[in-house]
């Protein structure tokens, strides 16, 4: 699979179905290659996978992530080859574990997640589709910040998918990884100038992140220490998490990325006026086919 | 969502991506109600339920059935309301705990499967679903086909849906379940006038459920002996469970069910030589257009 330089991201639990087949319409005629969207506990990523697939016609889509705890490794393999059998060569199974207390507040189990990986890595390798197969197998990349899930991926997928991590970060994950290995590196941007409202605004959409152990986790693992995770972040850490500003500032983030090791990059558009919706803005002015 | 009308279920696991989509068109332009996509270890019905929905305009999709030991009580109820929200009122979950030595055989859990399901159904019903919601909630049933199971797809789900059961017992069923229940039955129909061909085709097909305890516990309580249940069933058994023949004889077992109280009729065509794709001579003879 041809992955593509510059993807970009959805919250479409945020939007109705016709929105959301809408914007990965558009998405779709600006150029870019892979469209991700999450699984919370919301939507099913695999009807949504298909519902975005169908409505286009040569969009990757990918789940950023789907999440492992709710389906048995046999079943998240089957789903995701009765979607590529579907739509050859067009979709990427993200996985990831999420965060504890998160599961455990929606009323899911979380205990040993690297190992529970693992496993269910390793179960979904062996699982027979009974079916007719798809005609190029289904990359899986996994969601990782720290480093024995990173290893993981390394060892067992095509790749990882991350999360708020700045490009210096990025370059000592590519020398970890070595070169043939996908990194997917999520870049939030926000087209918004005014210092005070970008950074408000970004801080209104950081608070379930910072308060989340993995994020906090990876986040002190960067370098940040309490004073940059306290009152949903400071000045410093937002900079570095979320690249505001215009376009030129945008544009050389997510250059940064790729010169640091990233093979894609895929932007999460947050919009200024808050809210999950999409800021299209940032949307079109970054958009690959505007050149 | 009106289910009078004839529905049919196609075994998508043998059928290429255009087969299916090409079985949906035809089926609904033949004017079923409904088209039933199964699950096993093969294709997953939500994904194939979209895809069907998404090439189809009017035809209703129901699962039967979705297999509860695979995904998570929210999980199961997230993905029914997704494609609720996508396709209004037609998409129908038919839940079921298939068969103990099946499942294990596959690496799941089994056991006690009605409490399982008592609970799966309250986690349906509770679980969380922060996206936008469908105008109307899925309707639920139940594959039933013993009694503690029948009674909680009677109290806790919108009906029951039937496997390998004569109209004799769907009128029993009726009866229990009350008068607002759905009760959506299925009869197995093979269009073959040769009594030898069609019971040794029936045979070949009936040795998996045969060999399913809950299957054997229904066929013993639905008055069948250890006898018929032998190698692949007996004439009285095949001849039973399965209408094979003409048309005029399978039309007037799908008669049956309507008139022993099933609100719904489905129908798995199958052919005496076990071919991979649907047989649509039986498919076009039994359309409701």
């Amino acid at each position: 699979m041809d992955i593509g330089a510059l993807g970009v991201f959805g919250y479409l639990d945020a939007m109705s179905g016709a929105q959301a087949a809408e914007y990965a319409r558009t998405v779709e005629r600006l150029g870019y290659s892979v469209l991700w969207f999450p699984e919370t506990f919301g939507r099913d990523p695999f009807p949504t996978a298909v519902h975005l697939l169908s409505a286009t016609t040569r969009l990757i889509v990918a789940t950023g992530i789907a999440n492992v705890w709710k389906r048995e490794a046999i079943t998240m393999a089957g789903s995701a080859s009765t979607v590529a059998e579907l739509f050859d060569d067009r979709f990427i199974l993200g996985l990831g574990v999420s965060g504890g207390p998160f599961m455990a507040r929606n009323g899911l189990r979380f205990e040993k997640p690297v190992s529970f990986m693992r496993e269910y890595l390793a179960k979904m390798k062996a699982t027979q589709h009974k079916a007719p197969s798809a005609r190029h197998e289904t990359p899986i990349v996994i969601a990782a910040l720290l480093p024995k899930m990173l290893r993981l991926a390394a060892e067992e997928t095509c790749g990882t998918v991350t999360a708020m991590i700045p490009p210096r970060h990025i370059a000592r994950m590519r020398a970890e990884f070595g070169p043939d290995k996908w990194i997917c590196a999520q870049q939030h941007v926000m087209l918004e100038p005014d210092a005070k409202k970008a950074r408000a605004a970004a801080r209104a959409f950081l608070h379930f992140y910072l308060s989340a152990p993995p994020y906090q986790r990876s986040l002190r693992a960067m370098g940040y220490g309490d004073d940059d995770l306290a009152n949903d972040g400071s000045d410093r850490l937002i900079d570095e998490i979320i690249a505001w500003g215009d376009e030129r500032v945008l544009r050389e983030r997510i250059e940064a990325h790729r010169k640091a090791g990233a093979n894609h990059v895929f932007i999460t558009p947050l919009n200024p006026a808050g809210g999950l919706l999409p800021g299209m803005a940032a949307v079109e002015a970054l958009a690959p086919a505007r050149g | 969502m009106n289910l009078k009308k004839l529905g049919i279920l196609g075994y998508f696991d043998t059928m290429s991506n255009t087969e299916s989509v090409e079985f949906a068109h035809a089926v609904e332009k033949l004017g079923y109600s409904v088209l039933w996509v199964p699950e096993t270890f093969g294709r997953d019905p939500f994904v194939m339920a979209t895809h069907l929905l998404g090439a189809t305009k009017e035809i209703v999709i129901g699962t039967a059935i979705v297999n509860v030991w695979k995904r998570e009580a929210m999980a199961t109820g997230a993905a029914a309301r997704t494609i609720a929200e996508l396709f209004e009122d037609r998409f129908i979950l038919g839940l079921g705990v298939s068969a103990g030595p099946f499942m294990i055989r596959n690496g799941l859990k089994y056991a006690k499967p009605v409490t399982f399901m008592r609970e799966y159904l309250a986690g349906i019903k509770t679980g969380p679903f922060k996206a936008p919601l469908p105008r109307h909630e899925p309707p639920i049933v139940l594959a039933g086909l013993l009694p503690k199971m029948l009674r909680l797809g009677a109290e806790a789900s919108d009906g029951i849906i039937t496997a390998l059961m004569p109209p004799a017992h769907i009128a029993r069923l009726r009866v229990e379940l009350g008068p607002n229940k759905l009760l959506l039955a299925q009869q197995m129909v093979m269009m073959e006038r040769d009594a030898a061909r069609a019971r040794a085709g029936v045979r070949a097909f009936m040795r998996f459920y045969l060999n399913a305890p809950p299957y054997q516990r229904n066929f013993k309580a639905m008055g069948f002996s250890d006898d018929d249940l032998r190698g692949g069933g007996s004439d009285h058994l095949v001849d039973s469970i399965i209408a094979w023949g003409d048309e005029r004889h399978m039309q007037e077992r799908i008669a049956a069910h309507y008139a022993a109280g099933a609100d719904h009729v489905y129908v798995i065509p199958l052919t005496a030589a076990g071919d991979r794709l649907p047989d649509m001579r039986v498919v076009e003879a039994l359309a409701p257009h």
